[in-house]
């Protein structure tokens, strides 16, 4: 064996407890850099997931010049020849009044967002049925899902009557009666909680608007949304459909949950960079300690390097075992989250995905740190003069 | 360079040859002239001692020496090798195929076992197997009576046994020179007797040189020369 590895070895194994500390100081720092991964990526994921599920679909068609006038069952049936798609919904968004009728002192909400949907394929294409917490989906032309939300702000409950009002094409209000059937509430909120859910056919009746807002596609495998993407834009290339998959139709809201990944990623490094001031400062004391052996090994013939190398190996020891812990602690979080379905109070479930590779990396750059943590220890070393160092 | 190529050639030369040698510590007002144009010859097999009052140099002269430290002025030849230009590895690779070190105290690496810490020397050079290393070692220690001690830490043993180890160590890969510097400083005078007596018998057997800094020289008997500083002078070499 190499006589540096073997002092280097036997420097550190008697000193268990710095060697420990050491140690734990970079699992930790892998730890947390893990632990915030797995938290915000798990928080983007979870956004995408419900915007998918509820919102977008896997690929979102909307019109650029406002709403979309093409018939619901060719589009949705063209979609649905290709093999590739689950289910496709078209979608009206209007904005209405409500009045909550059964109480003696109606209670009204204003400007409330009022979704009509194809009830039959809403179903094969959003997950819009998970989100009914009491009562049923839509049942008639007449029946109305309100948000949590409004339900709350209304007073209301399944069985209430509702009057909804909207304006129609030419300006005018138009009137119609409800009765709620359901209440629709996610956690996270991304979904329906602040708006209305009717069937699409009273809704165009009601503003004269025979058209939709927007088109919804889910596909079997998300991996083909580029191409169907492709295949619509094809098959309509006169029209002027905007065709996006759900990347590009979240862009805007995860942008900021990006940012917030690259800053807690920041502050992560920073915990690491601490822990590195850590392997400096216990280095350092084993250096100190070791003045007089250090000159006693210079005399027997190490050179300046032999020296230092002997800390450099310190800390790849250090920053190996740490990293090694640091892969452990950190894979069983992310393994845990991943299977535990991680979810903080009444909030958004976290879609975590378990990364090897990301764990992996991070201890390497654990790894990474003890060395360099190491660097500075061994370069004073070279500051010793073995004749002072051996003066008793 | 190669310090091991110039054995063959110069196998006639001075084991140790200082050539007005000089060293000053510090500088300006509170500067130390601690060696002031020292000459001397070592022979090879000489039993040398380094006397002289505290202060006098001698540990300042067991530096220069031992390669452990630069000259301000003049120059060492060890086994003629010129050490002036040297660089700090070349100088260490000196150190290591050429010379032994025994200090007054704190020797050994306290994190190595006794004979781990004899095998050091021989683990630095690197030829040969771990094994015939460890049985080397072995042998040595049984020579210094520590036979029993080997697989003791260092730290747990007296004080005169770490000289003896200390004094294996410097021996075990054969060094042309063994330097000490009060190696017998520290220990009874019983202890003291046996190291003094072990490096007197391996001078002897082995041909090794000693340069001994001491102040005891009567327990040292008859010796081949004696060197006596005086503020950093050589007063006399008897
Ligand atoms: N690093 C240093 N810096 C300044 N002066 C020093 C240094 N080392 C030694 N000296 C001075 O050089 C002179 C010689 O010191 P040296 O240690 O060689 O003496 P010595 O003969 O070994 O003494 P002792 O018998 O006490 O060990 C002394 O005056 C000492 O104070
Ligand atoms: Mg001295």
């Amino acid at each position: 064996m190499d006589y540096r590895f073997k002092v280097a070895t036997s420097m550190l194994f008697k000193r268990k407890g710095s060697m420990f500390a050491a140690i734990i100081a970079v699992a930790i720092a892998v730890l947390v850099i893990v632990i915030n991964y797995v938290t915000f990526d798990g928080v983007a994921n979870a956004i995408i997931r419900d915007l998918v599920d509820f919102r977008f679909g896997h690929v979102l068609i909307t019109d650029r010049d406002g709403n979309i006038e093409r018939p619901d069952r060719e589009m949705i049936g063209f979609l649905e020849n290709t093999g590739m798609v689950e289910g496709a919904t078209v979608r009206l968004t209007d904005s209405a009044s409500i009045n909550n009728t059964s109480s003696a002192v109606p209670v009204r909400a204003y400007g409330i967002p009022v979704i009509g949907v194809l009830p039959d394929e809403e179903l094969d294409a959003t997950r819009i049925a998970d989100t009914i917490v009491e009562g049923t989906f839509l049942v008639s032309r007449h029946s109305i899902i309100l948000g949590s939300s409004v339900a709350e702000d209304l007073d209301a409950g399944i069985g209430d009557p509702m009057r909804l009002k909207v304006t129609d094409r030419s300006g005018n209000d138009q009137t119609e009666r409800f009765t709620v059937v359901g209440i629709s509430k996610t956690a996270g909120g991304l979904a329906f909680d602040t708006s209305m859910i009717i069937d699409i056919e009273t809704l165009r009746d009601m503003t004269g608007r025979d058209e939709s807002s927007e088109l919804l596609v889910r596909l079997f495998d998300q991996q083909d949304s580029g191409e169907i993407a492709r295949q619509f834009s094809a098959r309509y290339a006169g029209e002027r459909f905007k065709v996006e998959t759900i990347e590009e139709a979240g862009e805007s809201i995860l942008a900021g949950i990006r940012s917030g990944i690259a800053f807690i990623n920041l502050v992560g490094y920073f915990g690491m960079l601490s822990s590195a001031f850590g392997i400096i400062t216990i280095m350092m004391m084993i250096v100190t300690s070791k003045i007089r052996e250090i000159g006693v090994m210079r005399a027997i013939g190490s050179n300046k390097a032999d020296v230092m190398i002997i800390f450099v190996i310190q800390g790849t020891l250090i920053g190996a075992m740490g990293a090694a812990l640091g892969f452990i602690l950190g894979s069983a979080y992310a393994l845990y989250a991943q299977n535990v379905g991680l979810s903080f109070g009444e909030s958004l479930s976290l879609a975590v995905r378990y990364d090897p590779g990301f764990v992996a990396n991070t201890a390497l750059t654990g790894l990474v740190m003890g060395v360099a943590a190491s660097l500075y220890p061994a370069w004073r070393t070279t500051k010793l003069e073995p004749a002072e160092a051996t003066r008793y | 360079m190669n310090p091991r190529r110039r054995r063959g050639i110069r196998g006639n030369t001075s084991i140790v040859e200082s050539v007005r040698l000089t060293k000053i510590y510090g500088s300006g007002d509170i500067s130390t002239v601690a060696l002031n144009d020292v000459s001397f010859e070592i022979q090879r097999g000489e039993f040398v001692l380094i006397v002289g009052q505290s202060g006098s140099g001698k540990s300042t002269l067991l530096h220069m020496i031992g390669l452990l430290d630069k000259p301000t002025g003049g120059r060492i030849l060890i086994d003629g090798i010129d050490a002036t230009f040297l660089s700090d590895s070349d100088r260490s690779e000196v150190r290591r195929h050429k010379i032994g070190f025994i200090f007054q105290a704190f020797n050994l690496l306290a994190d190595l076992t006794v004979v781990e810490n004899v095998m050091l020397p021989m683990m630095m050079i690197g030829n040969g197997a771990s094994s015939a290393m460890r049985g080397e070692a072995e042998l040595v220690l049984g020579k210094v009576g520590l036979a029993k001690q080997v697989e003791k830490q260092a730290n747990q043993l007296s004080g005169g046994q770490m000289q003896r180890v200390a004094v294996a160590r410097a021996l075990v890969n054969r060094p042309a020179l063994v330097l000490g510097d009060e190696p017998t400083g520290n220990l009874d005078s019983k202890s003291s007797q046996d190291v003094i007596n072990l490096m007197k018998e391996l001078n002897r057997e082995l041909k090794q040189t000693f340069v001994i800094v001491t102040h005891a020289r009567e327990a040292f008997g008859n010796v081949d020369r004696t060197i006596v500083l005086k503020d950093g002078k050589i007063e006399s070499i008897e």
